[in-house]
């Protein structure tokens, strides 16, 4: 088209056409064209595509596009509440996951803390000084000086019954504590919260991309 | 109310406030969208979209023209929708007009008094012309279509595109190359009133 006008006069002429010339640059410019007839037909031409573009119709709006209370309000809410949610469940997972990497460090860290698999032991012997209340309890050998308290010391088939009924309750496993549980699932739960947490996180960054 | 009375009452949360900026800047920031997409249902959802996240977004507006502000958030949502549709290509269930108006009904262009030689005329001067925008770049077609289709100054037009006038200037007239070639090719579907005479 405007293959025999260089760029930068085709340039001048479109922007002469706008009046986005200064006033040395349009002198220049007219003299050029006065001279140049080709460049003359060009600025026509131009002048006819510009008249040409501003003659085509503007589209009747299709519906108005003013924002309902839903539009403003409920989108923004629902990507806030998301977002907090997201947010929400990282913290959790991530101080979760502190708590149980704490509470394995400090059950497996220090040997003096019994561990879930010696945890029956440690609370037998916890329980040993029960016992020992019942020998203290018991009089002195030989030195019962009244026949009436050693008799009540002595032992009656009915007591030993009694005694063989409460001592399966010492010998019975302890309830499993909280701290016990958590030692023994530790690594269950690290490797859970840990995925969780990197879910969450995901899932954050999906929706603020989005 | 004046426009920045609206602003300043819209960027404290007043929706009637910012409706009526809507309202005032609806018709243009729709047919910019059209032209640029030169599809109507991608121009809606441009519009619309843009129109949200300006209201969500107005108190990033520091002023200077909310005008050129706003035609910012729809020109580039435009584009994001046009790759949109490139990525995910729709057939219509339809087929598609030859004329390349995605609307089957031209009667949104009829002006009263106006024989339907006439309308069919500016039915196919506005397809010509559309095709023609869609050919170019987007740097391009943004230029023409907010100088030349929609009147705009250099000045909002640089402050649209944040661009130097310069650019602005050296971009409009490549366009404006670009479209003569374009429209050349169109020169039988032209009515004769709106042929570009001379040889390009």
């Amino acid at each position: 088209m405007n293959a025999s006008i260089a760029p930068r006069d085709f340039e001048l002429l479109s922007a002469h056409l706008d009046g986005q010339l200064a006033p040395a640059d349009t002198q220049a410019l007219l003299a050029l064209l006065g001279a140049e007839p080709h460049l003359h037909e060009a600025l026509q031409r131009l002048t006819q595509l510009r008249s040409l573009l501003r003659r085509g119709p503007q589209r009747r709006l299709p519906r108005s596009f003013m924002l309902t209370p839903q539009q403003a309000g409920q989108r923004q809410r629902s990507g806030v509440a998301a977002w907090s949610g997201f947010n929400f469940a990282s913290a959790i997972a991530a101080l979760t996951l502190i708590f149980v990497l704490a509470t394995d460090f400090t059950v497996n860290g220090l040997p003096a803390i019994p561990t879930a698999r010696s945890a029956e032991p440690v609370l037998m012997m916890a329980e040993a000084p029960q016992a020992e209340s019942y020998a203290t309890d018991s009089p002195p050998s030989g030195g019962a000086a009244n026949p009436a308290d050693s008799a009540l010391f002595e032992s009656t088939p009915a007591d030993e019954t009694s005694l063989a009924d409460e001592m399966p309750t010492l010998k019975e496993p302890p309830a499993p504590t909280l701290t016990a549980w958590v030692a023994y699932n530790a690594p269950v739960l690290e490797a859970l919260l840990a995925s969780l947490a990197v879910i969450a996180g995901l899932l954050a960054w999906h929706h603020r991309r989005r | 109310m004046n426009e920045e009375q609206l602003i300043l009452a819209a960027q404290s949360g007043d929706l009637d406030a910012f409706n009526r900026l809507v309202i005032t800047y609806q018709g243009l920031a729709y047919n910019v969208a059209y032209r640029l997409l030169g599809d109507d249902a991608g121009a809606q959802d441009a519009t619309q979209e843009a129109f949200i996240s300006a209201y969500r977004n107005l108190r990033s507006y520091k002023g200077g023209s909310f005008k050129a502000w706003l035609l910012r958030i729809v020109t580039n949502g435009s584009y994001d929708e046009l790759r949109r549709q490139k990525r995910r290509p729709q057939t219509p269930l339809e087929p598609e007009p030859l004329d390349g108006e995605d609307a089957p009904d031209p009667s949104w262009m009829a002006d009263p008094g106006e024989s339907p030689e006439e309308l069919a005329e500016r039915v196919e001067l506005n397809a010509a012309i559309q095709r023609c925008l869609n050919q170019l770049e987007e740097e391009f077609r943004t230029a023409v279509v907010l100088i030349d289709v929609q009147g705009m100054e250099y000045g909002e037009v640089a402050e649209i595109v944040k661009r130097p006038l310069g650019t602005v200037k050296s971009r409009l007239a490549r366009a404006r190359s670009r479209m003569q070639e374009c429209l050349q090719g169109f020169a039988e579907l032209l009515p004769d009133k709106f042929r570009l005479t001379g040889n390009p």
